[in-house]
């Protein structure tokens, strides 16, 4: 979907002219990390609510939206931007129900009382104990913006910092994960994994086979970074990566998403190591930052690839004509197949994901591009 | 009063026969405005007698039974809130009444969650008869071109049913029995049927054929769907098909219409309803959302606890 | 954070990344397109042509686009303006100049953008139909690290590697450039097609080996049309006001003025980089079906690059836009764009093709590698094959459009008419055709030809209700899908690129030179001799000569003494009468051998030709040294002994023949005299 330009017309001339910027970046290609791009859009986020001109709060959620709405339809494939825009949207909600309730108002409309709040995560959208309650009617009107602005932004200052730390906890749980004189098998270039295999190495001794990401050379480059720390490290062709698996104790990758259902989109190649993986019963473990959390389900599994130029696998100089060579970026690897998910708040079982999405993101935002 | 409360249920049946839970709900809601009790417990009464009343009808929806407690439940907590019988019971009604519509409206929001689901260019398997299965699939037919494969679910044949409301919407579709399941699965990209109960566990209980076609699904590694409303979900954990509850609907064999009666020493079985495991069911499109097979036991533990 | 205004007004003028697009190629291969909508603005795989580059220089990092016009400004201008570039781009400025005179070449573009005024630094000069994903940052860095070391690089230029039979180089296009190799300094720049004789050979100037010691000869390189330049190529520009073409005159012209003016260009080869221009059809269809194919990735259909495209790939290379209606059995079948709000019919195909937006398709319809702008209409059963069709153009039931046609916008194709292939129709027009009015007197001629031809050509060509003239455009090889010949043979083998081998060739070169000259000048020789000219006249003719081809006194005495010695009747005749003949010849003509011998070593030279002259031949040999002591007696000096003794250590130590020389009895007897002399000469002044 390209950008509506009405729905722009609201947001001040600084925001716009950011926005304008990162889109650019995004579709340049200029941007190439997740945590880069989570941070820029939550610096636009914040810059969105600093600047807003709204009276009430449903329309400063209409804002965020349409500001959130922008990024996400001119790059549907980083899905960071979707989920940093709906923790926001979380906050906002989260803020002015606070308020809400330390207001202490005792309406004849109900919000399940106790039991619903208590439900922590589950209070957020429909749930079958709400269905006879009365529809949710927090009202986002009730208090003005002014109040709520300052802990907004504080919260959004919170998630940023929150933000530069995710490697250094997904490392600090290396230590539970991998054991002395393990054999590691990894693919691609992700600076999680990195920082997980790093900290391991300080306090045990393993071996690292990386697996070359044959297009790209990400997995080239992982070697010799990790060669470079010191640890001990082998580098195969992916081919290879099915005959090495039966020496593997564990294979570790990074993810670009992690999808409502559990399962990842990874660099390309990830399915055919998490098949081998199961092949070999091995179990296969998947670092991810929760900034990378996605409330979506994946309904066409072609909608979120991209596809790059096929100029490492052709040479343009051959001139073939007739010949198709798609290249595409990531991988899907179904929740099935993943053993578990280490997010920056601990390790978790890919079943267990759709918890963590009712706890972070509120129902009605899973879609931004419904009203 | 029980006889009341299954009148009242067949007579809303035949007026809207779309949908069993919302005729289920309103004829409760209709006990608790009529009851003649002036206490909470009372109606808690009446209306657990009611549920009885409805659980014994022999078309009654498996769910049933959780429908109404869940009811009862929702009354015990109104008053927990309200002192006041008469200002408790009008509520009880007023939100009785916003429970049915949402209910009705529970088939367009599953059609809108579940359509981008279907492939552009596919085959969608579908088995029997499902309101919020054809609705689903119409919905994804006003953008897309794709075709159904429809299993037609012998011996009453609903299948043909989704096949004519489905070829009037001009998508094509391809008939074939239940035995022939396995043999046409290679063509499709997904396996989408609805559910008579959703069990604690996030599987189904649905027609005879649906877990063959599950594990079929599974094999084959095509996604196995279910599309169903939040008020089927039912709180029952069977471990086998022998923990299916039994329906007393008495028909002939199929194998045996037209032919000699069987033999006596013949044992004839007849099954109605399978119980399909989570592990073969990839999502649930409900009104609460899509949700994983784990998702559902969450939702019923949060329920009932 | 807010990028505030005022870090861009702290950026020094220096800092800032200019660039020049030049909106207009000057050549008019698109007719009839660009009648109506300059080349610029033609949609390439339904965006305009102009966003491609634009993209490409504010990816880069360039920060203000100055973009030059002529043909068609105003619709240039208007679009710049309403199409919010500034925010899409995140650029800083975008400005239109508008030549003020008529502008005939990029030459004359670059003269007015000097006088303008408005570059200040190292800028990025592209024409404006260039499709590019190259990082121009690290291009520009390169350039102005170089520029520290040779103050005089004016322009890097970017060229790609591609085999001279790829399919997408232009028809007849064979560029061969010298290269130096340790530097990338552009040393050649030569159209093949311009000097026929080098089908098997290619002359390199000596001077070129000089300059460095890796030449590299390559025909495998395409010129992108991408340059980085600097403000004194302006300068370069509006000095030399004949040099009209970039790449014709421009480049051979900074070429061949180094040795005055010392101006160096550089070439960068890109290696996995792409960028092509669309000069012609068949240009753009090669680079449309690049972009579908994703080869200018990350610059390609579904990166949206304008604002309301929604364009999303699926299966097979098919990007499509929303709104579409499509029937159950239509085929896309792969690598084609559909625009929105288009509808095709049941059972017809697409392949490879780019649809506009709004395009009605009809059932049974073919179109193969074609390209229909916005509102096109095809009726049921029609063929289109590799044409392109601009906007609103009509196309009736079971017509056939093959393949390299171009249909201007509103013609109408009625039912069932069949065209020839490579036609080019437009609308009829009432009034002259404002296209440029540079050209107004070509305009004329063309559309007076174009009325007659239209008179001319039968109306059932057209079909019923069909309405359209036909329009001369470029020659066919520049048109789509036109099979082109071959290059003959593999290239690599015949054409050497060693150095050594270059440095035979010219040596074979020079020899033939040589022979030529003395030749002439024998002949100018014996002419003088026969008709007893004076010595003056004689030398007069000889310099003449000798200027007129470049040359030394040594050659011209190495030419003049055998002509004089062989021309004297001397067989038959006793030694004496010999001598006297010699001696009588030499004192005619011992001047005009004076003039020709200035230095120490002409005299050297004359001393060898002289021995080689009559040791070669019979009648001489035996009164050589008898001529020698004539020669070195004489009053004048012509060959003092210094001279003759110099010779003879230079003899000695040479090659066979010199030794040869010396040991002719002849001459040794009169070196030892010589030798003798010398010494008494040198006992005398001692005492």
């Amino acid at each position: 979907m390209a950008v509506d330009e009405e729905s722009l017309a609201g947001l001040s001339p600084a925001v716009q002219q950011e926005i304008g910027r990162f889109i650019a970046k995004l579709r340049r290609r200029q941007i190439s990390s997740s945590q880069d791009v989570a941070r820029k859009t939550l610096e636009i986020m914040r810059l969105t609510v600093a600047t807003a001109a709204s009276k009430d709060i449903s329309s400063l959620i209409e804002l965020i939206k349409a500001a959130g709405r922008a990024i996400v339809a001119s790059s549907p494939h980083e899905l960071t931007v979707g989920n940093m825009v709906r923790r926001v949207l979380q906050i906002v909600r989260e803020e002015t129900a606070d308020d809400g309730t330390k207001g202490g108002l005792s309406a004849p409309t109900v919000e399940g009382g106790e039991s619903t709040s208590a439900g922590g995560g589950g209070g957020s959208g429909p749930s079958l104990m709400k269905l006879l309650d009365a529809p949710d009617t927090t009202d986002y009107n009730r208090q003005p913006v002014k109040t709520v602005k300052s802990p907004i932004l504080e919260a959004i200052n919170e998630l940023i910092d929150e933000l530069s730390h995710v490697c250094s906890h997904i490392a600090e749980q290396a230590i539970e994960h991998i054991h002395a004189n393990e054999v590691i098998l990894t693919h691609g270039r992700d600076h999680a994994v990195e920082a997980f295999l790093k900290a391991a190495h300080k306090k045990r001794r393993f071996e690292v086979i990386v697996a070359e990401t044959a297009l790209s050379g990400a997995g080239r480059e992982t070697a010799v970074v990790l060669a470079d720390a010191g640890i001990s490290t082998t580098l195969i062709s992916d081919a290879a990566v099915f005959a090495m698996m039966a020496r593997v104790n564990k294979v570790i990758i990074g993810a670009h998403a992690v999808m409502a259902n559990g399962g990842l989109i990874a660099t390309a190649g990830s399915h055919l190591l998490a098949l081998a993986a199961q092949h070999a019963s091995v179990p296969f473990v998947a670092c991810a930052g929760l900034h990378k959390l996605t409330p979506i389900f994946l309904s066409n599994p072609e909608q979120f690839n991209v596809l790059l130029s096929p100029q490492p696998l052709l040479q343009y100089d051959e001139g073939l004509q007739g010949v198709h060579a798609p290249n595409p970026a990531f991988d899907l690897v179904p929740p099935e197949l993943v053993s578990l998910l280490v997010t920056n708040i601990g390790g978790n079982h890919p079943s267990y994901i759709y918890r963590l999405l009712s706890e972070y993101y509120h129902q009605e935002d899973h879609n931004l591009f419904v009203n | 009063m029980s006889r009341d409360v299954s009148a009242r249920y067949t007579q809303l049946l035949q007026a809207d026969p779309a949908s069993s839970s919302a005729a289920a709900i309103k004829a409760l809601t209709e006990i608790v405005s009529s009851s003649s009790s002036t206490t909470i417990m009372g109606l808690r009464d009446d209306l657990i007698h009611a549920g009885q009343a409805l659980g014994q009808r022999h078309d009654a929806p498996i769910s049933i039974a959780s429908l109404c407690e869940l009811f009862v439940r929702f009354v015990t907590r109104t008053a927990l809130e309200t002192r006041d019988f008469e200002a408790c019971r009008r509520l009880i009604g007023e939100r009785g009444e916003q429970f049915a519509l949402s209910v009705r409206e529970a088939p367009r929001k599953i059609a809108k969650l579940g359509a981008p689901f279907v492939n552009e260019g596919g085959a969608v398997m579908t088995l029997g008869y499902s309101r919020i299965v054809t609705a689903l699939l119409l919905e994804a037919a006003a953008t897309k071109h794709f075709s159904v494969i429809v299993a037609e679910s012998h011996p009453h044949g609903d299948g043909h049913r989704t096949a004519r409301e489905l070829l009037a919407a001009g998508v094509p579709v391809t008939m074939v029995e239940d035995a022939a399941v396995a043999y046409v699965i290679a063509r499709c990209q997904m396996t989408l049927v609805g559910a008579e109960a959703v069990a604690e566990s996030g599987g189904i209980i649905n027609k005879a054929g649906t877990l063959q076609m599950a594990i079929v699904a599974h094999v084959c590694k095509r996604p196995f769907y279910v599309a169903s409303e939040s008020t089927k979900f039912a709180r029952m954990f069977p471990l086998s098909q022998l923990d299916v509850p039994k329906t007393e609907q008495v028909r002939t064999h199929a194998a045996f219409v037209g032919q000699d009666p069987p033999p006596p020493q013949l044992v004839v079985e007849a099954p109605s309803r399978d119980y399909t495991p989570p592990c073969y069911i990839t999502m649930l499109f409900t009104d609460l959302g899509v949700l994983t097979p784990s998702a559902v036991s969450d939702e019923l533990i949060k329920l009932f606890d | 954070m807010v990028k505030t205004k005022e870090k861009d007004g702290d950026l020094t003028q220096q800092d800032v990344l200019q660039a020049v697009v030049i909106a207009d190629s000057f050549v008019h291969h698109f007719r009839p397109i660009t009648f109506s909508v300059p080349k610029v603005l033609m949609p390439l795989c339904n965006v305009p042509m102009i966003e491609y580059t634009l993209e490409c220089l504010a990816a880069g990092g360039v920060q203000e686009i100055f973009i030059f016009c002529c043909v068609h400004a105003q619709l240039i201008e208007e679009y710049v303006r309403n199409s919010d570039l500034v925010r899409r781009l995140a650029t800083v400025a975008v400005h239109v100049l508008v030549s003020q005179a008529p502008c005939y070449s990029s030459g004359d573009a670059l003269r007015e953008i000097e006088a303008r005024g408005v570059i200040k630094s190292d800028f990025v000069l592209v024409p404006g139909d260039v499709v590019a994903n190259v990082a121009l940052g690290p291009l520009i860095a390169a350039h102005k690290k170089r520029r520290e070391v040779d103050r005089e690089a004016v322009i890097t230029t970017v060229m790609k590697r591609l085999s001279p039979n790829h399919v997408s180089r232009r028809a007849g296009e064979q560029m061969v450039v010298a290269l130096a190799g340790e530097t990338g300094r552009l040393l050649l720049y030569e159209d093949a097609n311009a000097h026929p004789e080098w089908q098997h050979k290619l002359r390199v100037p000596l001077a070129l080996l000089q300059d460095t010691d890796c030449l590299q000869i390559h025909r495998d390189l395409y010129d992108t049309h991408i340059d980085i330049c600097t403000p004194e190529l302006l300068v370069l520009v509006q000095d030399n006001f004949d040099w009209q073409d970039l790449r014709r005159d421009l480049i051979p012209g900074v070429l061949g003025q180094f040795e005055y003016l010392g101006k160096t260009i550089y070439t960068h080869i890109l290696s996995s980089e792409y960028a092509a221009r669309v000069h012609d059809p068949h240009t753009y269809d090669m680079i449309s079906r690049d972009i579908i194919q994703r080869w200018t990735f990350p610059i390609v259909p579904d990166a949206n690059l304008l604002p309301g495209c929604n364009y999303h790939l699926g299966r097979s290379g098919v990007y499509k836009e929303g709104r579409l209606a499509l029937a159950r059995s239509c085929e896309l079948q792969h690598n084609c764009i559909v625009g929105a709000g288009t509808s095709i019919g049941n059972a017809s195909k697409v392949c490879e093709s780019v649809i506009g937006r709004g395009c009605v398709i009809g059932e049974r319809v073919n179109i193969h590698g074609s390209y229909l702008f916005a509102g096109v209409t095809v009726e049921d059963g029609a063929s289109l094959v590799g044409c392109i069709l601009c906007e609103r153009v009509y196309v009736g039931r079971g017509a056939v459009v093959p393949k390299g046609s171009i249909l201007g916008p509103g013609v109408r194709v009625g039912e069932g008419a069949s065209l020839q292939p490579f036609v080019r129709l437009r609308l009829p027009v009432a009034e002259k055709v404002d296209e440029d009015d540079s050209f107004g007197d070509e305009d004329e001629d063309e559309e007076e030809e174009a009325g007659a031809e239209a008179a001319d050509a039968p109306p059932s060509t057209l079909g019923e209700g069909g309405l359209g003239v036909v329009c001369k455009g470029g020659h066919p090889a520049s048109s789509m899908r036109y099979d082109r010949p071959k290059l003959v043979g593999p290239v690599e083998g015949e054409l050497s690129e060693d150095e050594d081998d270059a440095e035979e060739d010219v040596n074979q070169v020079q020899v033939d030179e040589d022979a030529a000259f003395e030749e002439e000048v024998a002949d100018t020789v014996r002419r003088g001799v026969e008709n007893n000219h004076s010595v003056d006249n004689l030398a007069l003719e000889v310099n003449g000569l000798k200027f007129a081809q470049n040359r030394s006194f040594a050659d011209c005495i190495v030419a003049i003494v055998p002509a004089l010695l062989e021309e004297l009747p001397l067989s038959g005749k006793s030694k004496k009468e010999r001598l006297t003949e010699v001696k009588r010849c030499l004192n005619k003509w011992g001047a005009l051998l004076k003039r020709f011998t200035q230095t120490r070593s002409d005299q050297v030279e004359l001393m060898a030709v002289l021995a080689e002259t009559a040791v070669a031949s019979s009648d001489l040999s035996d009164i050589f040294e008898l001529i020698l002591n004539y020669v070195y007696e004489r009053d004048d000096d012509l060959l003092p002994e210094e001279a003759i003794l110099q010779w003879a250590d230079e003899a000695a130590k040479d090659d066979s023949t010199g030794r040869e020389l010396l040991e002719h009895p002849g001459t040794k007897k009169f070196l030892e005299w010589l030798r003798n002399a010398e010494e008494d000469d040198d006992e005398e002044d001692d005492d």
